[in-house]
């Protein structure tokens, strides 16, 4: 009876403790993903024949306030070689990111205007969506199942957008996300494209604590169609810094402009 | 068992199997993780990131071009010459080289030096043509120094690049409106790769840089005009273009360099949350020639410009704006200089995956317009007092921008009438810095005597580039 009773209880309690599917996306979304951040970055392009085609970036991040400032430079191959990156993404979902691309060909700053993000970033499987946060309250959160991924426990959600506007944007219709339960970072999603029946499978294949940052230095985008797989793309990240000395000054036109 | 317990039953199976479905749907779905895991060679995962310690980097592309012309037609390569030279057929063999090389003095310093060379085996392989100097002279062989600058910080503030350079105003991308510092290489016209339109120019070049704006002032010391096509080649038959000239107005004299001839810009850009707005002033060399009346040669003379360019990005949408007042354009067949309104209008959409859409009109209105501006005389211009032109262009990625393709259409006229080029082209990464660029451009016929005279240079092409 005691039994029974002090398992009643604790199932009670832990369903009280439980955190709801909105409570585990609100702490990815808050999870310290540093600040004040360079990296080099190598984009493995990988076609359906193996053919693969590799690129070499060097990025820089900063915090404004609940905005994020992003530069990136492609380091080679030569023909983009020098070709500059900059975004100003904003946290409030109501006001589209500023964007700029700086073609060294052209010698000329060129402004992007797309708040549809399902577009290739730079060639990649991965989507310009996929490269900024979502927004938590755009979606709805179903906990399916609590696997184990590479021994560690994690969170199967649904997460579904709630609008079209949410869709059109995003270009996914839904996805399954595995949320790992230690540290709130997804390790593996299954994104359903709106288009062509694909899926897109991300992984995250190393994941490093740095400066007590959980950080994912390696992660894979593969797109399929049924079993067919059409492209893959792994980024390889090294050479991670936070905390660095970077001024607001170095996240403008102006840089990109004058290249590293 | 009643009806109504049968439909529930049938409903119930129909639900259960449709759950079961969707399981093994989404088992199958999760079940491509596993086999999506990929093994990256170690070898590509471990190369070092080449950020060069070397203070020197050489870079640069080589190229080979080609391009066939598939309608027939004879240019007349000298005043005497009746039949002239038939330019269909493979028209182009070209190998080209450019190299730049950059030293990084600091961390707030570096200079670039580059330049670019190229040699047109078509001129050799068809020596039996009488090709004219001119022609030879502008499409056989290059050797030229482009960008060659020292680029620095003087303040945290303060930018300084002296040297050859090149600058590019206004928001527009197919259409020139601000867009008057470079001069224009001309030679090829609807076929120049965009990045290798504008030539550089020698000049001092200062920024500055305070809140959203940058300041910008140029000194222009170096007097470089357009290279336009040569006289009696395939895109500049004069013979038919001066029909009633006595002799055609072949020399395109080049200004000369002096403290009276210098030329000055001036520019504010302002870069602001959603949209960008520029403010342009300068005295430049005019980005046309004109028939000088007591020298019947063609110059380029100065002008004066004070314009505007404004972005506004809203959703999809790049909407662009541009007006440019110029004062003291010359034209051939007045003996006064004009003022003239330049206005362009136009849109980018981004709203389609891996797509880009634009369109640009362009107006282009002339003061105290004369109406023999517009007529067939000994000096033509062939302008009328408002003309228009529309640049529409499509580009579309495939294959994870492993396929680029694109369309891109100019006309002239209220209603086209004045003729164009349509140009299609697709470019293939081979594999990383080797790319393939194939090609069909189509020179539409127009009312104009300059579009009547290349209608038949429509040609395919294509080209290869290997870029280290």
């Amino acid at each position: 009876m005691i039994i029974k009773t002090l398992l009643i209880i604790s199932l009670t309690l832990s369903s009280l403790f439980a955190l709801t599917g909105q409570e585990i996306a609100q702490k990815v979304h808050d999870r310290d993903d540093g600040d004040n951040s360079t990296s080099k970055m190598k984009m493995i392009l990988i076609d359906k024949n193996g053919k693969k085609r590799v690129r070499d970036l060097k990025t820089f991040t900063k915090d404004k306030g609940e905005d994020k400032l992003k530069l990136m430079f492609f380091l080679t191959p030569a023909d983009v070689k020098n070709t500059g990156f900059l975004t100003y993404d904003y946290e409030d979902s109501n006001k589209d990111d500023d964007q700029w691309l700086y073609l060294p060909e052209l010698q000329k700053v060129k402004r992007i205007a797309s708040s549809d993000k399902s577009s290739s970033f730079m060639g990649s499987d991965f989507t310009y969506s996929d490269m900024t946060d979502r927004n938590v309250e755009d979606y709805t959160y179903k906990i399916m199942k609590e696997p184990t991924i590479k021994g560690h426990k994690t969170w199967q959600m649904l997460v579904t957008p709630k609008s079209e506007k949410t869709i059109a944007e995003t270009g996914y219709t839904k996805s399954i996300v595995f949320v790992r339960q230690d540290n709130f970072v997804i390790v593996q999603a299954l994104n359903y494209i709106k288009a062509g029946k694909k899926l897109k499978y991300m992984m995250v294949k190393e994941l490093k604590e740095i400066d007590g940052i959980w950080t994912a230095t390696e992660m894979q985008m593969v797109t399929k169609k049924g079993k067919k797989t059409l492209h893959k793309t792994t980024f390889k990240f090294s050479d991670i810094k936070y905390n660095q000395d970077l001024e607001e000054s170095l996240f403008t036109t102006r840089t990109i402009q004058k290249g590293l | 068992m009643s009806v109504k317990s049968l439909i529930s039953l049938t409903l119930i199976f129909f639900l259960a199997c449709g759950n079961l479905y969707a399981e093994d749907s989404l088992d199958d779905d999760l079940g491509g993780f596993d086999d999506a895991q990929e093994i990256i060679d170690d070898e590509i995962i471990k190369a070092k990131t080449t950020e060069e310690k070397s203070i020197f980097t050489l870079s640069g592309d080589l190229a080979f071009k080609t391009s066939v012309g598939y309608k027939q037609h004879n240019i007349k390569s000298y005043k005497t010459n009746s039949t002239g030279i038939n330019y269909s057929g493979i028209n182009q063999a070209q190998t080209s080289i450019y190299l730049q090389l950059d030293t990084k003095l600091s961390h707030k310093w570096k200079v670039r030096i580059s330049g670019d060379a190229f040699y047109d085996a078509i001129y050799d392989i068809n020596s039996k043509n009488n090709y004219n100097n001119d022609t030879l002279d502008a499409y056989k062989t290059q050797l030229r120094l482009d960008d060659t600058y020292i680029q620095g910080q003087l303040t945290h503030d303060i930018d300084l690049k002296l040297g050859r350079q090149r600058v590019v105003w206004g928001k527009s991308d197919n259409i020139r409106i601000t867009d008057i510092i470079n001069p224009l290489d001309n030679r090829l016209p609807g076929m120049t790769d965009i990045e290798d339109l504008r030539l550089s120019v020698g000049m001092a070049k200062l920024d500055y840089y305070v809140g959203m704006w940058n300041i910008s002032a140029m000194l222009i010391v170096e007097n470089r005009i357009m290279i336009e096509a040569a006289p009696r080649s395939e895109f500049f038959p004069v013979d038919n273009i001066f029909s009633v000239a006595s002799d055609p107005f072949t020399k395109l004299e080049d200004p000369t360099t002096s403290w009276d001839n210098m030329q000055y810009a001036l520019a504010a850009n302002g870069i602001f949350s959603g949209w960008d707005l520029s403010f342009y002033a300068a005295d430049v060399l005019d980005q046309k020639w004109y028939i000088d009346p007591s020298t019947l040669t063609r110059k380029v003379s100065k002008i004066k410009m004070l314009g505007s360019a404004i972005n506004i990005a809203t959703g999809n949408w790049l909407l662009k704006s541009e007006l440019a007042y110029l004062n003291g354009v010359k034209y051939n067949s007045t003996t006064d200089a004009k003022n003239r309104l330049d206005a362009l209008v136009g849109f980018e959409y981004m709203g389609i995956k891996d797509t880009v859409l634009s369109l640009e009109v362009a107006s282009r209105h002339i003061f105290d317009y004369e109406s023999q501006m517009s007529q067939t005389t000994a000096k033509p211009d062939y302008v009328n007092k408002n003309e228009l032109q529309t640049a529409m262009r499509v580009s579309r990625s495939f294959m994870n921008e492993t396929i680029n393709t694109n369309a891109l259409v100019s006309l002239f006229g209220a209603s086209w009438e004045d003729g164009g080029f349509a140009r299609v082209w697709v470019e293939y990464e081979l594999m990383t810095a080797l790319n393939a660029n194939f090609g069909v451009v189509d020179y539409i016929d127009g009312d104009k005597p300059f579009t009547k005279a290349i209608k038949d240079n429509d040609r395919i092409f294509a080209d290869i580039t290997y870029s280290f």
